[in-house]
């Protein structure tokens, strides 16, 4: 079995850091809204969260994206990926005893056990045949059936198209 | 896998074990949601692929 999937492309910045300390608040609580309730907040719940007027959590959100600490939705500010959460259900779910995830790709799915550091559980399919992959993690260990994972775009490349990668 | 490649005119790429890629996860995602986290420089992601024991031109930046 295979998994032909997506990898994070976030995380490494394209220069040196030019975030601000807000920016990291922002971040953060991009974060811990995700962790806790499993869904990415929106620009004006951030604000509220924070206390802040919604065009300077909007300005931020963009800096963050564009130094790859987020993805935002085409055409706004509404989060699309905070690696390795996705804001939008995609063809990974993540299932704890808190709630369902979705991940990015088979590697995120993994890396929301990390993040969490708790039991998972994902059912999705192969890209190629369909047929169905189940795999998780249980008191901390890998719970497979032996599938693989096609890396499909090099290092080098991650940033070249996000929503693929 | 090759016939999903060349459906979508892609090369391919790293075929790598679940084994592995939780090693990488746990290295590469480990402490992402705290407030202490500032990102990676390219050398340190690649340090992180190293870790995992993933080497080689594709895990370059």
């Amino acid at each position: 079995m295979t998994d032909q999937h997506r990898v994070p492309a976030e995380s490494i910045s394209p220069r040196a850091p030019e975030l601000s300390p807000f920016d990291w608040v922002v971040r953060t609580e991009v974060y811990r809204h995700l962790v806790t309730t499993t869904h990415a907040p929106s620009p004006s719940a951030i604000a509220a969260s924070l206390d802040r007027a919604l065009e300077e959590v909007e300005a931020s959100l963009q800096r963050l994206a564009t130094q790859h600490q987020l993805v935002l939705a085409p055409g706004g500010y509404d989060i699309w990926m905070a690696h390795p959460f996705s804001a939008i259900p995609t063809d990974f779910p993540v299932d704890t005893h808190t709630g369902r995830y979705w991940a990015n790709c088979a590697w995120d799915t993994l890396g929301i056990a990390a993040v969490l550091a708790v039991d998972t559980r994902t059912m999705t399919r192969c890209a190629e045949t369909g047929e169905p992959i189940a795999f998780g993690i249980t008191d901390g260990r890998l719970v497979h059936d032996g599938a693989l994972v096609h890396f499909a775009v090099p290092a080098r490349a991650f940033y070249d198209n996000v929503a693929f990668t | 896998m090759d016939a999903w490649c060349h459906r979508h005119d892609l090369a391919r790429g790293a075929i790598v074990g679940l084994e592995q890629v939780w090693s990488l996860a746990k290295h590469w995602y480990t402490g992402r949601a705290d407030a202490s986290w500032r990102g990676r420089t390219p050398d340190q992601a690649e340090a992180v692929f190293r870790a995992a024991g993933l080497e080689g031109p594709f895990w370059t930046f």
